[in-house]
């Protein structure tokens, strides 16, 4: 910390030296203008550089700046905010009046690699908000990509926030200089900037900031008009401008970031990670502490504002419902217009009681949910679908907030309560942050606590002396905001994730000595080799003895179930302790403060550090003497070894922990916003329903689910006679099958094509594996969705499924099938046999290589271009005993290795089958010398051949491997520790040489499809090709840019970024919140992508393919050639015999 | 006698066996009519099924085109052109020689085992013998065998320095047959297990006693001669349940080792018959090799009536 603290001290010094030699330079330099600058904006420029002048000769006798330089990228995790803040000694946090705002106009763009102003952002002018109609604001475009900022001037040297006034947009129109208009559009993921002062992250954590984004339901909750059930509306992004301060994205810190600012000028600038934005201006200012409700109570006298006593106000938190969804006794209380509308503004409820208000929310995770436990929750049936609370586990991410803009008549004092439940954490507490207009009203509601329980009840925020605090909301609309916040767990966390990357570093340093797995029976010489880990793995000892004793004090011993992970890491940690040196420690202490003060006598490790540490805290002890008596505890270097894999695991665990300790959820019913009166009289309704109204709760579903279909997902309509299209999804088949994913298709199906073209569609949820015998017995789906290559071709074999490429039925097929700006041909292949195309594609997968920047820049290494790389990389990483990963088959899941061997297959020019399809070419010398290069990977280079990819690559025990690229969203919510550490680019390719001679790398590889198809019907009739008709029109709707992108982004805001689809329609891929280099990369390998073809008993190819593989790395000696060439004659045998059946069949199919 | 006569006079004898019959049946009809269901449920599930499956293994069925009747092609092809037939069928005996005796005999040992304690530990102690079998227990065995090195049971080999790499249980063909063995037989104390503790309950206890005074010298001899006679239904249901267990094992060993197994060292007739049935489509084909899997484990019950009619001899 010590050398960085210099460093930072040496790099300012220098830097304000050379800055005031070269300053006069830099200003006189004229502005390099973008060529479509408006005219308006180059005078903003001179405006603002004559402003800076002024400033200069005002504030500061000397005009300095900083010289451009290139950003420096690099990042460092173990300069952490706490310890940039310990970096600088100075504390002064000066409030400097009149200084601090920096608007659009000033905002400029920073060239990234020399740190030269390009020119001014482009400002759009007077953009309205949705909810503010009377605001107007210019905002400075800070697009997708690019580095842009200010910069400023800083009167006076000390600590400072930085607020955003931005807008997240969602669309925005404006006009260029040249009077054009500009449409942009805006993917729906939250805006990620990182933050530079001079040309540097500042400090770890400020690599990226996330700026939430708006979302709200497009409609109050409808009732679906067959079957009663409540629909989900969808979830839309809106334009709104928004405040927020610079803080920790994974919340850990609750207070908004500091940034110590000296004296003079500097550049404040944020580079796009993800997403664009106009930002109205930044703020350099200090954030006040929230003032306790005592002194907020006196401001109320003063003002002389007091309590509305006639008011009552239901506000069901999960947004506006339509009055039949209620029962009729909750409709007494909460639907009723006269009592639902008792105090509304006159204006306001002439309208429909959906303008009294409205929920914006930061994440479209935050959507309604259903919650049929009690039948107390409000609306309720019991058994239809009813959206009644929101929040839940949906709502537990760090800074997630749900705002409610509601209409109240007179301006006055009023008491808040929630119905909320906490049933998630048992033992611990949820925190929410509660504000009122943009402002937290007191002290005491900036950490709402709420306990674990498992029904739902009321809270009413009381100070600690249990007072009911009154709130100030004005007439009119009143902004009420509750905010995700760590709380004090913040704290907990922070200091557990310190010493989980310490302890990650201890266990790197002993992993480069000791291999993952070491020999028990050998000495490593540990403590003269890295005495520096062994010293780590001791204080972090401490630190988690003294972490743990500190949550049970906060949170009392109902916590210690939450705790396991942490315990375990402890007690190997203590397993790790020379016993020898505990006695001579507990001599120490004893000698110290004398045997009797000692509570240590039953020798208890953790009790003695805990006893340690509170003399330190007491200041009994000088930190000298701390020092010395700590070091009387030694760890045990011969043990080590024997307990390094349980460390390795123990960390992970520890990991995940972390990760889930940080979750905070809360579900919300409603709120009442009423007098203090009311809010402790009998006429609110009860938040829990008694145990008889419980029991008739659930009799009557029970008897309800005799009558209820529930397969039938969202009921349909009949139009006029005319049959629906039945569609199937299977449970379980990819991505699709599962009640939430079915009811968002059954829900664009409504919205989206139902209402379009007038073809009902009934969808239906079915058991995995009903498909065959359905067809069997002829009660089968029209269409059926999310179905493998080998299904559906194995289908087309047996007459089962339509041929889509035909003319006479389809005329419109090559639009869809053929159209290369729909699908890449690797999508189309597998479905296609002969002249016959049997699906259209829905998804598609494929690998990436994944690297983690942060240890191949430790190591020196560059990411991989070609396999000749890699294996020069696996060299490197073995020696620090780190390595590679390659995808390995899965046990119990035949043909999950065949796309590696497939990649290496195709790069080599090789192929699966003959052009005719009627015998494999795996006895090419491509072919062999694929199978042998992969075998290789394990009997020569030793990689492992069962591991879990997120997590070693987590530990960074596996920093580069190959991987699906659906394991970027995982890892980005798996693993967020490490975010903004990894990346991922194509697969290594081979070098071959083109036919005209020249050499360039190959990238190919396979990639996994799947497609919906059409069950083979009749084609006779007119009204039988009317229906066949219909069923295209489906499938052309269902996998065509609108509903795949539509679907994409409903089912990622329903299950969160893991969920990620992966869309084949290349259309709607782009529309995906992808940021736009991992964009980038995924197109150019999806050009590469080829497909495995399918033939008859294709089925035995990925079996035996994988069966040689398994011979080859479990027997070694055994010779790849031979072993391939035998299992690859088995093959042939199959296919022959399955052409022998299918003869006509097939015939029939190639002609 | 005459032809006709022997005709007439078997006729004749017949007509009044029906009548008996008929008679009989409707003095007790209230029974028959108990009985009625389970007849119905059973005819419908059970009886109807073999049939179909029988006139299906004489055709060509590929599940979504009509069937064709091609007459023993099926059979042919199974025991002269199907390789792998014979290595299911040689797994398949191999499992259940071992399973179907081994789990036999190990439920009734410790069925006889806890005969002997208190009401209360034998309930739970039963619950504990027989909860294996009830829930699906395979994923446990999994971390046991697990391949990697934190893989239980190489973990402990490799701790206590037996080994110094890790064996791939379940990936070596070495190990995969041994390693299902353990577990299918950890599992096998089943139905037959539970009619076991209950038949050895329903003994009646006076012939401990007139046993004792008759000269039964020890345990041995009163299991012999007293206990295993006195409990010979349960014994017949017993081996008729783990008879047809044994050799339809399949989802345990799939669920250990994957499906197909490495070169197929696990492969039974199950795993034969599914892999026709659902890979491969050729249900006509797989219907011939359930037709012989049934045969076989009739043969086998057979067999084992023949055995246990020598209990107490």
């Amino acid at each position: 910390m010590k050398s960085l603290r210099n460093k930072m001290l040496i790099f300012v010094l220098v830097a304000s030296m050379v800055l005031s030699i070269f300053s006069c330079v830099a200003y006189a330099e004229p502005e390099e203008t973008d060529v479509n600058l408006e005219q308006e904006n180059t005078t903003d420029v001179q405006d603002e550089t004559s402003i800076t002048e002024n400033e200069g000769s005002e504030e500061s006798e000397s005009s300095e700046g900083v010289t451009p330089q290139a950003f420096d990228q690099s990042i460092n995790n173990e300069f952490d905010y706490k310890a940039y803040r310990n970096s600088i000694k100075d504390t002064a946090m000066p409030v400097v009046e009149n200084w601090g705002e920096y608007t659009a106009k000033d905002a400029v763009q920073f060239d990234r690699t020399t740190g030269e102003k390009i020119g001014p952002a482009i400002v759009v002018e007077g953009v309205t908000s949705e909810n503010y109609e009377n605001e107007k604001y210019d905002g400075a475009l800070f697009p997708e990509e690019g580095i842009y900022g200010w910069e400023i001037d800083v009167p006076q040297s000390g600590w400072y926030n930085i607020t955003f006034s931005y807008m997240p947009y969602e669309s925005l129109e404006y006009k260029d200089a040249n009077g054009d208009i500009v449409k942009l559009d805006c993917q729906s993921s939250a805006v990620q900037r990182r933050v530079y002062i001079d040309y540097k992250v500042p400090f770890y954590e400020a690599r990226q900031v996330n700026l939430e984004r708006v979302w709200k339901d497009e409609s109050i909750l409808k009732l679906h008009s067959d079957t009663q059930n409540e629909k989900r509306p969808y979830q839309v992004g809106t334009n709104q401008w928004q405040t927020v301060s610079v803080r920790d994205y994974m919340g850990y810190e609750v207070d908004p970031f500091k940034f110590y600012l000296e004296e003079g000028s500097h550049v404040l600038a944020f580079e796009a990670i993800k997403e664009g934005m106009l930002v109205e201006k930044i703020t350099i200012h200090q954030i006040a502490d929230a003032k306790p409700y005592a002194d907020v109570k006196k401001e109320y006298a003063n003002k002389g504002l007091s309590q509305v006593t006639d008011a009552l106000y239901f506000i069901q938190a999960e947004g506006m419902h339509a009055p039949e969804a209620y029962t009729e006794d909750q409709a007494a209380i909460f639907a009723d217009a006269e009592r639902y509308g008792l105090n509304l503004n006159q204006e306001i409820e002439g309208k429909i009681p959906e303008a009294t208000y409205s929920v914006l929310k930061s994440s479209p995770t935050l959507y309604a949910i259903t919650d049929r436990s009690s039948p107390s929750t409000v609306p309720y049936h019991h058994a239809k679908i009813r959206y009644n609370t929101i929040g839940a586990d949906k709502w537990q991410a760090p800074n997630d907030w749900i705002e409610w803009r509601v209409n109240v008549e007179k301006e006055g004092l009023y008491v808040i309560s929630f119905k909320a439940r906490q049933n998630t954490l048992s033992g611990l507490t949820t925190t929410r942050k509660l504000t009122i207009n943009g402002e937290v009203p007191c002290a005491e509601v900036e950490n709402l606590i709420f306990n674990y329980d498992n029904s739902f009840s009321m809270y009413t925020p009381e100070t600690a002396e249990g007072d009911t605090i009154l709130f100030h909301l004005k007439a009119g609309e009143n902004r009420i905001r509750l905010e995700s916040t760590l709380g004090k767990m913040g704290d907990f966390l922070a200091e557990g994730e310190n010493s989980l990357t310490s302890l990650n570093y201890a266990y790197r340093r002993i992993l480069m000595i000791t291999s993952a797995s070491p020999d028990t029976n050998k000495s490593y010489m540990l403590d003269a080799l890295v005495p520096d880990a062994l010293e780590i793995l001791k204080t972090e000892y401490y630190n988690l003895v003294i972490l743990r004793n500190e949550m049970m004090n906060q949170y009392g011993d109902e916590i210690s179930a939450q705790l396991t992970s942490l315990e375990s890491m402890i007690l190997l940690l203590e397993r790790m302790v020379n016993s020898s040196s505990i006695s001579a420690f507990e001599e120490a202490l004893e000698t110290k403060f004398g045997a009797s003060s000692d509570p240590s006598s039953d020798g208890e490790l953790a009790d003695m550090i805990v006893f340690l540490n509170n003399k330190l805290n007491a200041g009994e002890i000088t930190e000298a003497d701390w020092t010395r008596t700590f070091a009387t505890l030694k760890m045990d270097h011969t043990v080590i070894p024997t307990l390094f894999t349980n460390l390795k695991d123990a960390i992970a665990a520890m990991g995940t922990w972390i990760n889930d300790m940080s979750q905070n959820p809360l579900e919300l019913d409603y709120f009442v916003i009423t007098s203090e009166e009311s809010a402790n009289s009998e006429s609110l309704p009860e938040a829990d329903a008694g145990f008889f109204a419980k029991l008739l709760h659930e009799i009557r579903s029970f008897i309800a689910s005799f009558t209820e279909d529930y397969d039938n997902i969202g009921g349909t309509v009949a139009q006029d006679g005319q049959e629906p299209v039945v569609v199937w999804l299977e449970t379980g088949a990819g991505l699709t099958g599962s009640r939430d994913n079915a009811t968002i298709l059954k829900q664009l199906i409504d919205d989206m094509f139902t209402a379009k073209t007038g073809v009902t569609v009934s969808t239906r949820l079915v058991a995995g594996g009903s498909l065959l015998p359905s067809v069997l017995s002829g009660i089968g789906p029209e269409v059926c969705l999310s179905r493998g290559a080998v299904d559906a071709i194995n289908y087309a074999f047996r007459g089962a499924v339509m041929n889509l490429a035909n003319d006479e039925l389809f005329p419109n097929w090559r639009e869809v099938l053929a159209n290369e700006e729909r699908y890449k041909h690797s999508a189309v292949d597998p479905f296609t046999f002969g002249n016959g195309i049997y699906a259209i594609p829905e998804t598609q997968d494929f690998f990436m290589t994944f690297y983690r920047t942060d240890i191949l820049e430790e190591l020196n290494l560059t990411p991989p271009e070609t396999w000749d790389e890699v294996y020069n990389i696996i060299g490197h990483l073995q020696n620090k005993q780190m390595t590679f990963a390659m995808p390995v088959p899965v046990v119990g899941a035949v043909g999950s290795g065949n796309n590696t061997f497939a990649t290496l297959l195709y790069q080599k020019g090789g192929q699966y089958y003959t052009d005719e399809r009627d015998s494999t070419m795996l006895t090419t010398d491509a072919a062999l010398d694929a199978f042998k290069e992969w075998t290789e990977f394990y009997t020569l280079y030793n990689l492992p051949n069962t591991y879990d990819f997120a997590n070693r690559f987590r530990t960074g025990e596996v920093p580069i491997g190959i991987a699906s690229y659906s394991q970027y969203s995982q890892l980005a919510v798996f693993a967020p520790e490490i975010q903004g550490l990894w990346e991922f680019s194509l697969v290594p390719g081979t070098v071959r040489t083109d036919e005209n001679g020249e050499t360039y790398v190959d990238h190919s590889c396979a990639s996994t499809t799947s497609g919906c198809v059409m069950l083979s019907m009749k084609s006779d009739t007119e009204e039988e090709r009317e229906r066949i008709s219909r069923a295209w029109q489906f499938m052309t709707w269902w996998t065509g840019e609108e509903a795949q992108s539509r679907f994409g982004t409903e089912i990622e805001s329903l299950l969160g970024a893991a969920a990620r689809y992966q869309t084949a329609n290349l259309q709607a891929m782009a529309e995906l919140p992808w940021d736009k280099q991992s964009m980038t990369m995924i197109q150019e390998q999806w050009n590469w992508c080829k497909a495995i073809p399918q033939v008859p008993g294709g089925y035995y190819t990925a079996r035996n393919v994988e069966f040689a593989w398994k011979e080859v790395i479990n027997n070694p000696g055994v010779d790849p050639n031979t072993t391939f060439t035998e299992y690859v004659s088995k093959i042939d045998r199959e296919i022959d015999r399955k052409r022998e059946e299918f003869k006509q069949k097939i015939e029939q199919m190639m002609s | 006698m005459a032809k006709s006569e022997i005709k007439a006079k078997n006729k004749a004898f017949f007509k009044d066996w029906l009548k008996y019959q008929f008679k009989e049946m409707r003095k007790n009809g209230s029974l028959y009519l108990f009985m009625l269901p389970y007849l119905l449920v059973f005819a419908v599930f059970t009886i109807l099924p073999v049939i179909v499956a029988m006139y299906f293994s004489f055709t060509y069925f590929n599940v979504l085109e009509p069937p064709q009747w091609t007459g023993f092609d099926n059979y042919i092809r199974l025991f002269t052109a199907d390789d792998l037939f014979m290595t299911a069928f040689k797994n398949t005996l191999f499992f259940a020689v071992i399973i179907g005796p081994g789990g036999y005999i190990m439920s009734l040992f410790f069925a006889w085992l806890i005969n002997e304690l208190g009401r209360k530990t034998r309930a739970v102690m039963t619950l504990f013998y027989y909860a294996p079998s009830l829930a699906s227990v395979y994923p446990v065995w999994k971390i046991i065998f697990s391949s990697d090195q934190y893989g239980l049971l190489n973990g402990f080999l490799m701790n206590t320095g037996i080994t110094m790499t890790n064996i791939k249980w379940l990936e070596n063909v070495d190990y995969i047959v041994p390693c299902c063995l353990i577990v299918i037989l950890w599992s096998s104390l089943g139905t037959s297990f539970l009619t076991f503790v209950a038949g050895l309950q329903n003994v009646d206890r006076t012939l401990y006693e007139a046993g004792a005074i008759d000269g039964v010298k020890n345990r041995w001899q009163e299991l012999w001669y007293i206990t295993l006679p006195y409990m010979k239904p349960q014994l017949m249901f017993g081996a008729v349940m783990s008879i047809s267990g044994a050799f339809s094992v399949g989802a345990a060993i799939t669920s250990l080792v994957g499906y197909p197994s490495q070169d197929y060292v696990a492969h039974t007739l199950i795993h034969h018959l599914e892999d026709y049935a659902n890979q491969r489509m050729e249900l006509g084909y797989a219907c011939a090799i359930a037709v012989l899997l049934f045969l076989l484990q009739i043969l086998a019950n057979k067999l084992i009536a023949k055995l246990l009619s020598k209990v107490g001899e």
